[in-house]
């Protein structure tokens, strides 16, 4: 090696120096601002949540030169009160502090319904402002909406700004509730439930019919509605409806599924439609695992012989007689499967009967999975009440060998 | 030692105080300066990419997470409305979907993995729908809300209407994560849970708003109203807790005002919010309580991460559950399982009946029967050309290919067959059933979008040609109609993102057909 003097040794170890506190401080800062993940226990989750840079980002430039500084006034907007498919817009105004031109790319929308309508073609020189304007239409059913919107910049210290807008919906007529639930309808009982058409606009509105989509069970429907008096007017509606729906006795068991479209005088507006869900039961419902409710069946499924089963499942009584009903078993079918009713737990709308199906070990083989001759199981319960009766439960099992 | 060796270690060692010197990523430290994730909305009016990292919106390129946290002294994970979504589907692509309890439980392992002092809580809000697969459904995610560790889990208003699943859910309830001060269901809910981690003591209350109050009409269920019920517990949860959090499942505005009312609540998070949670920390008027929403689905999971000095606000971060999580193999287990359930339940046992289509006067009409696209191709032969080759034609094998296969899921059948009402998740009579007693309306057919064929058939067949021109009329569809009627009904903001985005006259172009060849 030459022999070096002095003069290049000093330099040398002063730019040796110089390079280690940059190195140093460097790392620091990187540390302090997580660019190197430090916090140990925070990486796997930040890692794998990082994703790759955007191929959309515009080219940064060299890091010795000037660079762009990107400033936006404001980034969020509140579009306030709007109409459901109306089309608001806002001018998000970004300016260029920097010595080197600006470039903003689109980084996309979280939603459909808001859209990147303008973005500056040009490069945003230093000093110059220009707008990036966002659109939206509404279309959800949902009162209120939050979108955001990203765009990528070349300012090396913010990569991308995310623009935000917000608001509340209004819509000329709505529901509330939108659903009524009918749950366990007895067949021999009247029952009812009401929503109201509130009315945003101050022209007034009227009902003038109304149709049902479920003609099948549509006899068994009764919908009447009287206007909203003032005082039951709710805060930011004009007017109102009560609409009332009853349902007949008779409803099949099983489920409810009915629509109920209202017709208005409101020119193009669509009809409101009230869906009407629920079920019918006979006052005793079952819950647990394997019940079948629309079959009334308990699946109890394959069982090995030198196994057994057992299930326990609960038997819930609503109505005006749960507080009446005392289970007993009458019979079982196969006679060998054991039935044990738990103690009953009086709830104040409820009763509810703990209710345990023992298949014993090495009861015989028997095909009670109903279908091609093979009878289904049950049991048959008395509640001890007169107008509920007596109760079947169906069960569906095979005992095979094993 | 050289002296050059003399001069450089101090100022090596001045490069490492600097390097230790920095706060971040040591227990107990200051939180690094990079607050681009926990900035208050209070503050955030503007973006200024150099001075004011506090008002800095969400790091690059928009959805990173967690940039620059150290680990937090408590991190608390903010879940709910989930409305149904327990998987996104898949129909529009995974990558461009969110949600679902199999990302989610994949996102709160890796924290765990790390280390992280976990608390999760669930505002409810679990179902959508009314009926026996809504109550799978509520099963499930208690059984997944369970399995992932759930501290507590409020009642959303749906979740409420529910008879049997709601039922099984409370008395499968071990480990009392339903709480609700102001909801009992079968007089077993507890008002308040207080849990430990973190070294610190969170209570955790659900209310029902006093809207939704109204409309609960469940024998199940007995609600009070919500002051009232609050008034009650919070000092008691005061006594035993170093923070308090509020699940309330209310609209926003009356989560605001309980918030005033109780400002003892460090966090309440609120329903009915707007469909994409804010990135930013926003805290109610005037108070210091953190005000969180959710978005919509179970898209979103929020992480507000406690520091270690009590005076500090929490960091915040909105975690978009896209496809960077891998989906958790047990969540994976119960998805199958449901579907397995479904299947076995089958269309009786769910609950699912046949309705008439809206042109059918009677049961048994023929103008609701459905005759298969292949009988349409008989005649229109270039219309069935174009919808053989399009992916309405690989509707239903797609669900059969899915794995799980969904073909016994309604929710999925009903923009997947030939012959359901879309919006209802019904069949209509004659419509789909399954592969092998419909093969013929498998896909989604001619007659979604036409109408049944049966009658126009009949016409084409019979002598009566006013008849045959007044069904010829009834088949068809305008391009307006589809466009502002037909297509939404499955092509949804739900389902179909990208129809929103890349516009109709996009996807119109991929099926159009005129005339009647």
């Amino acid at each position: 090696l030459p022999i070096q003097t002095r003069e290049e040794l000093d330099m040398r170890t002063w730019f040796l120096l110089a390079l280690l506190v940059v190195v140093g401080i460097g790392i620091g800062v990187g540390v302090a601002l997580g660019v190197f993940n430090p916090a140990p226990n925070a990486s796997d989750a930040g890692n794998a949540a990082a994703p790759a840079a955007d191929s959309r980002m515009p080219e940064l430039p060299p890091s010795d030169g000037p660079q762009p500084h990107v400033r936006v006034d404001k980034t969020e907007f509140d579009f306030g009160e709007m109409e459901r498919r109306a089309t608001g817009q806002h001018s998000y105004v970004f300016t260029n502090r920097g010595d080197y031109p600006l470039k903003l790319t689109s980084g996309g929308t979280s939603c459909s319904q808001c859209t990147i309508s303008e973005l500056p073609k040009d490069d945003i020189a230093p000093g110059e402002s220009a707008s990036v304007i966002l659109k939206w239409t509404p279309r959800s059913e949902e009162e209120h909406f939050r979108q955001t919107a990203t765009i990528f910049t070349n300012d090396p210290n913010q990569r991308s700004i995310t623009l935000t807008v917000s608001g509340r919906l209004i819509q000329s007529l709505a529901l509330a509730p939108p659903e009524l639930v009918f749950n366990n309808v007895t067949p021999e009982t009247h029952s009812e439930s009401k929503a109201r058409l509130l009315v945003q606009s101050s022209q007034p509105v009227k009902i003038t019919g109304h149709s049902l989509t479920d003609e099948a069970t549509a006899a068994f429907y009764v919908v009447s509605y009287a206007p909203l008096a003032e005082k039951d007017v709710p805060t930011g509606y004009k007017s109102g409806w009560e609409v009332t729906v009853t349902l007949k006795p008779g409803l099949p068991f099983g489920a409810i599924h009915q629509r109920i479209r209202l017709k208005t005088d409101l020119p193009d507006t669509p009809e409101p439609e009230i869906t009407v869900m629920g079920n019918v039961s006979n006052g005793v419902s079952v819950f647990g695992h394997g019940w079948v409710a629309e079959a009334q069946v308990l699946r109890l499924n394959v069982v090995k012989r030198g196994a057994g089963t057992k299930r326990t499942v609960n038997l819930l009584v609503n109505g005006p007689h749960r507080k009446e009903v005392s289970f007993r078993l009458l019979s079982t079918k196969p006679d060998f499967v054991k039935v044990t009713l738990g103690e009953p737990a009086r709830l104040e709308a409820v009763t509810q009967v703990p209710l345990t199906i023992e298949i014993p070990p090495g009861s015989p083989v028997v095909n009670c999975l109903g279908g091609q001759g093979h009878e289904l199981g049950q049991l048959l319960l008395d509640t001890g009440q007169p107008t509920i009766g007596q109760v079947t439960l169906k069960l569906q099992f095979a005992i095979v060998d094993g | 030692m050289s002296k050059q060796a003399l001069v450089t270690l101090p100022l090596l060692a001045v490069s490492f105080v600097a390097l230790l010197g920095c706060p971040a990523g040591q227990k107990g430290s200051d939180p690094p300066a990079d607050h681009s994730a926990t900035a208050d909305k209070g503050k955030a009016g503007e973006s200024d990419g150099n001075h004011d990292k506090a008002a800095s919106p969400a790091a690059v390129p928009g959805d990173e997470i967690f940039v620059g946290w150290p680990k937090p002294k408590l991190a608390i994970v903010i879940t709910g409305e989930m409305n149904g979504y327990l998987e996104p589907c898949g129909c529009a692509g995974l990558e461009n979907q969110k949600g679902g309890l199999a990302r989610r439980h994949t996102f709160l392992k890796q924290l765990e993995k790390d280390g992280w002092p976990l608390v999760a809580v669930d505002l409810g809000g679990a179902v959508g729908r009314y009926g026996r697969q809504a109550e799978l459904q509520y099963q499930l995610v208690s059984d997944a809300l369970a399995k992932m560790g759930y501290a507590a889990v409020g009642f959303g208003p749906k979740d409420l209407r529910l008879p049997e699943g709601l039922a099984a859910v409370v008395a499968n309830d071990k480990n009392h994560q339903l709480i609700a001060a102001n909801v009992s269901v079968l007089e077993q809910t507890q008002p308040f849970r207080v849990v430990e981690a973190g070294g610190m003591k969170v209570g955790i209350t659900s209310i029902l708003g006093e809207e939704y109050c109204k409309s609960v009409k469940n024998d199940l269920v007995a609600v009070k109203n919500p002051r009232t019920a609050l008034a009650e517990i919070v000092p008691q949860m005061q006594k035993e807790c170093d923070y308090m959090i509020l699940l309330s499942n209310a609209k926003p505005e009356e989560s605001e005002t309980l918030a005033k009312e109780f400002p003892q609540f460090d966090v309440v998070v609120t329903g009915g919010g707007a469909e994409v949670p804010d990135h930013l920390l926003t805290h109610v008027d005037g108070t210091k309580t953190v005000f969180v929403e959710l978005g919509h689905k179970g898209m979103y999971a929020i992480v507000l991460g406690l520091p270690e000095e009590k005076d500090q606000p929490p960091r915040y971060q909105r975690v978009p559950l896209d496809a960077r999580f891998a989906d958790s193999p047990d969540m994976k287990k119960l998805m199958a399982d449901y579907q397995e359930q479904l299947k076995q339940m089958g269309f009786e046992g769910l609950g699912i009946r046949e309705k008439l289509h809206p042109r059918a006067h009677a049961p048994g009409d023929l103008a609701g029967q459905f005759i298969g696209s292949a009988m349409c191709g008989e005649c229109h032969k270039t219309a069935y050309d174009i919808w053989s080759k399009s992916k309405h034609a690989q509707a239903t094998e797609s669900l059969a290919k899915a794995v799980p296969p969904r073909l016994a899921d309604p929710e999925c059948l009903s923009c997947h067959v030939t012959g359901w009402s879309p919006q209802e998740f019904l069949p209509y009579e004659g419509g789909f059933k399954s592969l092998a007693e419909t093969p013929r309306l498998a896909g989604n057919g001619c007659e979604n979008c036409h109408g049944p064929g049966a009658a126009h058939v009949a016409a084409e067949t019979g002598k009566d040609l006013v008849l045959r021109g007044q069904w010829r009329e009834t088949m068809k569809l305008s391009k307006a109609t589809a466009e502002n009627q037909q297509c939404a009904k499955c092509h949804d903001a739900d389902n179909s993102p990208e129809f929103g985005h890349k516009g109709f006259d996009y996807y119109w172009s991929k099926i159009e057909h005129k005339g009647t060849r």
